[in-house]
């Protein structure tokens, strides 16, 4: 497990991370979200120590400096491009291994791994960002780390590539690891990530799991129809419950499908259909954010005339 | 140790230490071989201190170039952000440090030692191709060596307590170009004598204060030494706290 304990960063007035506390679980993905700005990146730099400022980070209760090889731990992808250009991939992945203590031969491995076998030995300055994110995960997952900490590592991949990520990163928690990861990529991270954190304006927002977060949510409601419409409304306005038609139906916020069925069996009321209505994590994200924007697009009628 | 041969790696897999290398090479080249050996003129042919004057001569293109490979093995990592790497693999920042000043140390000595045995062997190579004579040298040997050794060093280590407490490649290189040559000269106007306590004025002392030439300078090549050790350790420890107590970015 990995646990954040009171992180906090300031530069000069301003507050980057807001004394941020939680724990990551062992052997799920967990997606670190919030707006541009909110303080992402510079939360994960404060748990690997690259940024240096309040609090603690402890990887399987230690912190990272008890390690004697640290990079065995942690494996980190914090920026894509960060490889000199005129150094291939092969000697970029042989000098981490070596400052990790990792054996040579694990670089063609990984190499092969995230597919840049037949670019190892060309300078990468010329990369396209997907090829550069697999060299960021091929250097992450070099030591065989049982923590990954990966920012964005899904910016630049195509379809193709997003889906490999997802594939792999799942098959690296099966093995019992934990990936600690943030993405833009909503949709993407509700199908990858068990758990979410979510952070704005440099304060922890809500850690719990993507479905949690989505069932509990406010957009959650229940779509149920019916033959008898109206009689159906009465019914469950009548029991307190926030009805609203919609799409030949109606749409129920405050109750599930057990107790609303229930309600309408008693009334007497046939029903032809009862489904949950998750929000998606895109809408629920954005509720949760809606007041920790820290660059937000306002538009307005005039702004868009401007354009 | 792994910390140590990583750092190697790393000066050794860029592609700027080699068009480094071979710009020297191609410079001593060019003044050793050309200008002091086969277009030797008749002066140098009867000087005693030829040889040792090209020695002296070349170890200053040399150990100024040799400072860019230095700067560039400390700017590069956080230019190219692989710093994040290098601090992450290790569970003292310290070793990082360290690990580069001792790999910088090692690569100096060899560079100053190398292209300090090769002007010699150059011009007198190319004096021998054009069937002329050098009178009977007068080389000073165990001084002539330590003095170019440590200008070496101490000029590529200049190079690389400057980058370290810069960390911008384009500010570093600015500075270690302009400190040497435009303040230490306009300094001088203003404290005259004086400029030999100044780090770079204090090392060319070290490599001209030759015993023959020593009659030409305020101090000794010794008291030079310990002017520019001081300049150089007090950059070195404030650059040490400063990686230690930065980001890493």
């Amino acid at each position: 497990m990995i646990k954040a304990s009171h992180l906090s960063k300031h530069f000069r007035e301003t507050i980057a991370v807001d004394d941020i506390s939680f724990e990551v679980e062992t052997g799920k993905v967990t997606g670190f979200l919030g707006p541009n700005g909110a303080g992402k990146s510079t939360t994960m730099r404060l748990m690997l120590g690259l940024d240096l400022g309040g609090g603690e980070t402890e990887y399987g209760g230690k912190q990272l400096h008890e390690y004697a090889y640290p990079s065995q731990v942690v494996g980190i992808l914090l920026e894509a491009k960060a490889y000199h250009p005129t150094r291939t991939p092969r000697n970029h992945l042989k000098i981490l291994a070596t400052e990790g203590g990792v054996k040579l031969a694990r670089v063609d491995e990984v190499l092969d791994i995230v597919g840049l076998k037949d670019v190892a030995k060309k300078p990468p300055g010329k990369f396209s960002l997907g090829m550069s994110q697999r060299l960021g995960i091929a250097a992450a997952i070099l030591a065989n780390p049982k923590y990954l900490i990966l920012d964005e590592p899904a910016n630049g991949l195509d379809p193709e590539g997003i889906v490999w990520l997802r594939d792999f990163l799942k098959s690296y928690v099966d093995k019992g690891n934990t990936v600690f990861i943030s993405s833009h990529l909503l949709a993407e991270m509700s199908q990858l990530a068990d758990n979410v954190i979510v952070i704005g304006k440099g304060k922890l927002i809500a850690s719990t799991s993507i479905k949690k977060l989505v069932s509990t949510n406010s957009k959650s409601s229940v779509y149920i129809r019916s033959s008898k419409l109206s009689e159906l409304q009465k019914a469950l306005a009548d029991k307190s419950l926030i009805v609203k038609p919609i799409d030949n139906g109606l749409e129920v916020i405050g109750g599930d499908t057990d107790k609303i069925g229930q309600i309408a069996f008693m009334a007497g009321i046939p029903i032809l259909e009862l489904t949950n209505r998750h929000a998606s994590l895109e809408e629920v994200f954005l509720e949760l954010t809606e007041n920790a924007e820290e660059f937000k697009a306002h538009e307005t009628r005039e702004n868009n005339k401007k354009l | 140790m792994n910390t140590l041969k990583a750092e190697f790696k790393k000066l050794l897999t860029v592609r700027s230490t080699y068009f480094i290398l071979l710009i020297v090479l191609m410079i001593v080249v060019f003044f050793s071989f050309y200008i002091n050996g086969w277009r030797i003129n008749n002066i140098d042919l009867h000087d005693p201190f030829t040889l040792t004057n090209d020695i002296t001569g070349a170890i200053r293109f040399v150990s100024f170039f040799g400072g860019f490979s230095a700067i560039f093995l400390i700017t590069h990592e956080y230019r190219y952000n692989t710093i994040m790497y290098s601090l992450t693999s290790v569970n003292k920042r310290s070793k990082v440090l360290l690990s580069k000043i001792i790999v910088i140390t090692v690569y100096a000595l060899l560079f100053t030692l190398f292209f300090s045995s090769l002007a010699p062997l150059l011009s007198n190579w190319a004096i021998h191709l054009h069937h002329l004579k050098l009178v009977p040298q007068s080389i000073y040997y165990k001084t002539l060596f330590w003095h170019v050794l440590f200008y070496g060093w101490g000029y590529i280590m200049a190079g690389a307590v400057i980058a370290a407490l810069i960390r911008n490649q384009v500010a570093a290189l600015i500075t270690y170009l302009v400190a040497p040559g435009t303040i230490e000269v306009l300094l001088y106007l203003w404290i005259k004598n004086d400029v030999v306590y100044l780090p770079f004025t204090a090392l060319q002392i070290v490599l001209t204060g030759h015993p023959d030439q020593r009659v030409t300078v305020g101090i000794t090549p010794f008291h030079a030494v310990l002017v520019f050790m001081g300049y150089l350790l007090v950059s070195w420890a404030v650059a040490w706290v400063l990686f230690l107590r930065r980001d890493a970015n």
